[in-house]
């Protein structure tokens, strides 16, 4: 029986779900505004929506992951996200948990 | 001017943001739509309100996307609370519903002319109660739990311990079984009262009593007593919340005490009230009273074997005395 899409991009986005924060702690390490890291996201295949993407930007800056700053120099305001010191720690231990739970995985097969 | 499709979208979203919030995501939401139509204008869009549009759709219904803002929850009932929820609703929904209609009845009962409109409307009258207040128990206690849920209630007061769990079926004795027979016995004494002060049968008016009215002073009080016996043995049994050998034999000895007496009194052609079946063959019903002892009897001996041989299969479930 072939696998049925639905049931494999369900199982592919409940196993990304988490990895979007880890992508964004570590793009932001070079400040960004949320489109650029929108586009950027997408390029590297993390499919993440604008809806999802801002809320999540201002719960990790709320959290004292991401400090932000308003660039007014463009034509446009723009409000630009960089990951903190505390970003950067909690980056690492997701990290180290990614490659934990990768060598786990391979270890099973 | 008209405001924009952005303009309503954005402040749509904003609109039940905390002002410390508002003005920031306002700001950054602007620039982002207009940052996702220039993106799209230059990936091919053929017109810059076609773009807009479309942007607007990806983001999506702003009630959800302001949500994601403030966290507040996009359910009434959610995960936290929902079994609590149904447990309490199929409770209440299982036991007052069905009491209050039979309270309902008995009372319409006694109040309305049976005789002149027969017992559609009490019936009629029951039912739509019984409606009315299934509709607001769903209500009020919907309400209740959404409020719960905002409210962020603990996990404490909405838990779930193992002393909730449905007691197992076999031996048990549901709260919905107990109010069946406690209703039923509540509504054979309350008829027993009603057939006395408001006969559908009527002469001149006055109602003529169904069951011979000298039987007030012997043995209609003695069956109204044996029925309030039987209520507490059913309710004695919920609150053990089992049937017990002892039980079981109070139950057969009280239907006894109940079929006997009006078995006799149907043998001796005693039950009945002379004048009721008087006027029953005067209306044309020449077999009254041998239907009635007939139809009577029956339906006593049938209640009392089937009451009965459910108090022994009680008995035998519960395995021990």
């Amino acid at each position: 029986m072939p696998l049925d899409d639905d049931v494999v991009a369900q199982h592919l986005q409940e196993l990304r779900r988490g990895i979007v924060v880890v992508a964004a702690l570590a793009t932001l390490r070079t400040p960004g505004y949320g489109y650029a890291l929108l586009e950027t996201l997408s390029g590297a295949g993390f499919g993440v929506d604008a809806n999802t993407l801002y809320p999540l930007l201002r719960r990790l800056e709320k959290q004292g992951l991401l400090t932000s700053h308003w660039n007014t120099d463009d034509a446009r305001p723009r409000k630009f996200y960089r990951t903190s010191a505390e970003g950067e720690e909690l980056l690492g231990t997701l990290r180290d948990d990614w490659r934990a739970l990768g060598a786990a995985i391979t270890d099973l097969t | 001017m008209t405001s924009s499709l952005t303009d309503r979208y954005v402040n749509a979203t904003v609109r039940s943001l905390d002002d410390e919030q508002r003005a920031e995501v306002e700001r950054e939401l602007r620039t982002t739509i207009e940052d996702m139509i220039d993106g799209r204008l230059e990936a091919g869009a053929p017109s810059r309100p076609e773009a807009e549009r479309e942007v607007l759709v990806e983001l999506g219904d702003p009630v959800r996307h302001a949500a994601g803002y403030t966290g507040r929850p996009l359910y009434l009932i959610g995960p936290a609370v929902y079994p609590q929820w149904r447990r309490v609703l199929t409770l209440l929904l299982s036991t007052l519903v069905p009491l209050v209609m039979v309270i309902n009845l008995v009372v319409r009962l006694f109040v309305d002319d049976v005789a002149t409109q027969g017992v559609g409307p009490a019936v009629v009258g029951a039912l739509r109660v019984g409606v009315m207040v299934a509709v607001t128990v769903v209500f009020g206690v919907t309400v209740v739990f959404v409020l719960a849920e905002r409210g962020k209630v603990a996990d404490v007061e909405l838990g779930w311990n193992p002393d909730q769990l449905p007691a197992d079926d076999a031996d048990s004795v549901s709260l919905g079984e107990t109010v069946t027979s406690v209703g039923f016995v509540v509504a054979a004494a309350l008829a027993i009262l009603w057939q006395q002060t408001s006969s559908p049968v009527t002469r001149d008016g006055e109602p003529v009593p169904v069951l011979d009215p000298a039987l007030w002073s012997g043995v209609l009080p003695w069956l109204v007593l044996v029925l309030a016996g039987q209520a507490v043995v059913a309710v004695i049994a919920y609150r053990r919340g089992r049937w017990s050998t002892p039980l079981a034999l109070a139950e057969v000895a009280l239907d006894l005490a109940f079929a006997v007496p009006v078995l006799l009194l149907l043998w001796a052609g005693a039950l009945f009230n002379p004048a009721f079946v008087g006027v029953l063959v005067a209306s044309g019903w020449a077999d009254a009273q041998c239907d009635l002892t007939v139809t009577t009897a029956i339906g006593v001996v049938v209640v009392l074997v089937w009451s009965v041989v459910e108090a022994l299969r009680r008995s035998r479930r519960t395995g021990h005395p």
